[in-house]
């Protein structure tokens, strides 16, 4: 079984929530990503998300778009990206999930991406420019759910649900706001709302993500959410511990526990 | 789910989610608008009485016998009110956005020229209005700048990255995203996710559309051939996709900056490949991991590493054929126009005119040859000054 749909089936019969974190492959370098990714699974993070660094990052925000700059300038690339998880799998089975944007797995090639990312252990993707009517060219190479392409939705998605949660697996990523990534205080208006609402029309997990930087800001949410996605507050986090990331780990660990 | 948001392979809606049902009613609404005797009727009003349409296609008489081939005609897009094509776009898009009940606006731009656009009409329509600009691109092109302020508009600085077109495109969509709810984008080139390159190409083949009447009433014949610069492609498409289907030659002028094999062009149909950026699939200049590289081009307006989705299809299919000039051609045409004919032309339109006398060279006499004359160069004169100093500079050294 796919390890993200294992991991969210456990943690729904414990009856807890999922805690799922994102950083940028390459930042602050490729070694310490690959520290971050260990140490992470160590201290029960139950999901993560890997960013590929890229040029033109239009669904980030500052945050996101600063550490994939320096990624990138570390020189960061999704073959390298893959090379890490491959070296991570030897050691810890925790999900993995790379999000990139859809020009860098095209220019890899769809099915080397698709295959290359199944040998590595790789078992989700989100392409956050990708949306459901261009997703048929990558579908038709993700014949197996060991490697599972998540979908998003947004508050703007109503009308397009029954087709959207037609191709969801895994889980839902509910994006908490109108925008990019990284924006605090910013949840949408009828979030609550949308959320009730997909809850009634779905049984999978609904992860709530974008702009989530303490436990206590999804707690309003805690009866129609499943778990959260954590990413820029994290990634400042390391931001200010870049020598140290002992102090980010202590970070994280106190989130999953007060969530 | 629809289909018919792609031009063979390419184009597409390449956006976050967010974004998608905005992109489905902006379609709707556009099948529907276009369709509409009194929106088209309005649309019309406003290119005539406010625009100046039509503009008209002018014998280069001079330039003609200068070059001594084909009958050189300019169309004249330069004389639109703000002094260039892009406002027949933004006076239709400006139309279906108060027609979906939208009161803010945002743009993107590169040169200035559609950012001018985009602050005029807003005024006219009483709309706030915010325009996304490269840092580079708001120190070339100053003036520009200081016009969309008095025009009541906010030009919004945007420092990451290469400081141009490319990263003004990618924090406009990012806002856009953000305020979906209340604002329209206003595009400014054929590019961008379905529907905006169809959208933006109908309300730009007024261009083409004026052209062939005029080239029969003026000539009694279609012209032989048509040439317009590219850079997301909108002048362009304007006048060439009223001609498709007819036996007229149209080329495309990509920006060569300082030769095609060099690292700093913006051709990407020569030397792109196929890709995804800002909504769209379409021809791409990228690095060996799939980033974006910069593009380079002295006119601003062609400094983009896409283009625009019907073209890289209309390349693959061979109608179109695209060539590229580079900065000192362009340069060199500027200033052959300026003298011979008294225009000071766009650098971007001065690409168009440098291919203009190549071919025209290899064309009979009787043959008529028109260059979309895309914007007027005011502009671009500082850039010209500086580039004729550090020509000075080179020559001491």
């Amino acid at each position: 079984m796919n390890r993200i749909v294992n991991r969210l089936e456990i943690l729904k019969k414990e009856n807890k929530k999922a805690f799922v974190t994102y950083i940028m492959a390459g930042y602050p370098d490729a070694k310490t990503t690959k520290e971050l990714v260990l140490e992470q699974a160590k201290v029960g993070v139950d999901v993560l998300e890997i960013g590929v660094p890229f040029s033109d990052p239009v669904a980030d925000g500052s945050v996101i778009q600063v550490a994939g700059a320096r990624a990138l300038a570390n020189g960061m690339s999704h073959r390298k990206v893959i090379e890490i998880v491959k070296e991570v799998r030897e050691e810890c089975d925790v999900p993995i999930i790379l999000m990139l944007y859809y020009n860098t797995v095209l220019h890899y090639g769809l099915e080397k991406f698709v295959n290359d990312c199944i040998e590595a252990g790789v078992d989700g993707l989100i392409i956050p420019d990708l949306p459901l009517e261009e997703q048929y060219e990558l579908e038709a190479f993700l014949k197996t759910d060991e490697l599972i392409n998540i979908q998003l939705v947004a508050p703007t998605s109503l009308k397009r649900l029954p087709y959207i949660l037609d191709q969801a697996k895994g889980f839902l990523y509910c994006v908490s706001s109108l925008g990019v990534t990284g924006q605090e205080n910013a949840f949408h208006n009828g979030l609550s709302e949308f959320l009730t609402t997909l809850k009634s029309h779905t049984e999978l997990p609904l992860m709530l993500g974008f702009g989530i930087t303490k436990p206590e800001d999804v707690k309003p949410l805690n009866n129609v959410i499943d778990g959260v996605i954590v990413g820029s507050a994290f990634i400042n986090e390391i931001m200010k511990n870049e020598s140290n990331i002992e102090n980010a780990i202590h970070w994280v660990r106190n989130f999953k526990d007060n969530l | 789910m629809e289909m018919n948001s792609k031009f063979g392979i390419f184009g597409g809606q390449y956006v976050p989610e967010t974004l998608m049902q905005t992109l489905k009613e902006l379609d709707e609404a556009l099948e529907e608008a276009i369709k509409d005797k009194d929106f088209m009727e309005e649309y019309n009003y406003y290119l005539a009485q406010y625009v100046g349409r039509p503009s008209p296609l002018y014998y280069a008489s001079r330039l003609t016998e200068y070059v001594g081939g084909a009958k050189i005609y300019l169309k004249r897009e330069d004389l639109n009110h703000t002094g260039a094509h892009k406002i027949n776009n933004v006076i239709g898009q400006l139309l279906l956005a108060k027609r979906l009940g939208k009161t803010k606006i945002i743009a993107e731009t590169g040169a200035g020229q559609h950012g001018v656009a985009t602050a005029t009409g807003a005024a006219l329509f009483n709309m706030e209005c915010t325009v996304y600009m490269g840092e580079e691109d708001m120190r070339r092109q100053a003036l520009n700048v200081f016009r969309m302020e008095l025009l009541g508009a906010k030009v919004q600085g945007v420092s990451n990255g290469s400081k141009t077109l490319k990263e003004a495109t990618s924090e406009a969509i990012r806002a856009w995203a953000k305020n979906v709810e209340d604002t329209f984008y206003i595009i400014g080139s054929v590019v961008g996710p379905h529907p905006y390159p169809k959208m933006v190409r109908c309300f730009q083949q007024i261009i083409g559309e004026e052209t062939k009447s005029q080239s029969m009433e003026q000539e009694g014949k279609l012209p032989d051939a048509v040439i317009a610069c590219v850079g997301g492609g909108s002048n362009a498409m304007g006048i060439f996709y009223p001609m498709l289907k007819d036996d007229v030659e149209l080329i495309g002028v990509e920006a060569a900056g300082k030769g095609i094999d060099t690292k700093e062009h913006a051709c990407s149909l020569a030397k792109g490949q196929i890709g995804v950026l800002h909504g769209m699939k379409s021809y791409l200049l990228q690095d060996e991991n799939g980033n974006v590289d910069l593009a380079h081009s002295i006119s601003a307006g062609l400094d983009y590493p896409g283009i625009g989705p019907e073209h890289a299809y209309l390349k693959d299919s061979k109608r179109v054929s695209y060539v590229s000039i580079t900065d000192d051609e362009a340069v060199d045409a500027f200033m052959l126009l300026c003298k011979k004919e008294g225009i000071i032309p766009a650098l971007e339109s001065s690409h168009a005119i440098a291919h203009g006398l190549k071919k025209a060279k290899e064309m009979k006499k009787d043959e008529i040859l028109v260059i979309n004359l895309s914007g007027r160069g005011d502009k671009d004169v500082h850039t010209i000054g500086d580039y004729l100093k550090d020509k000075e500079g080179e020559k001491v050294e």
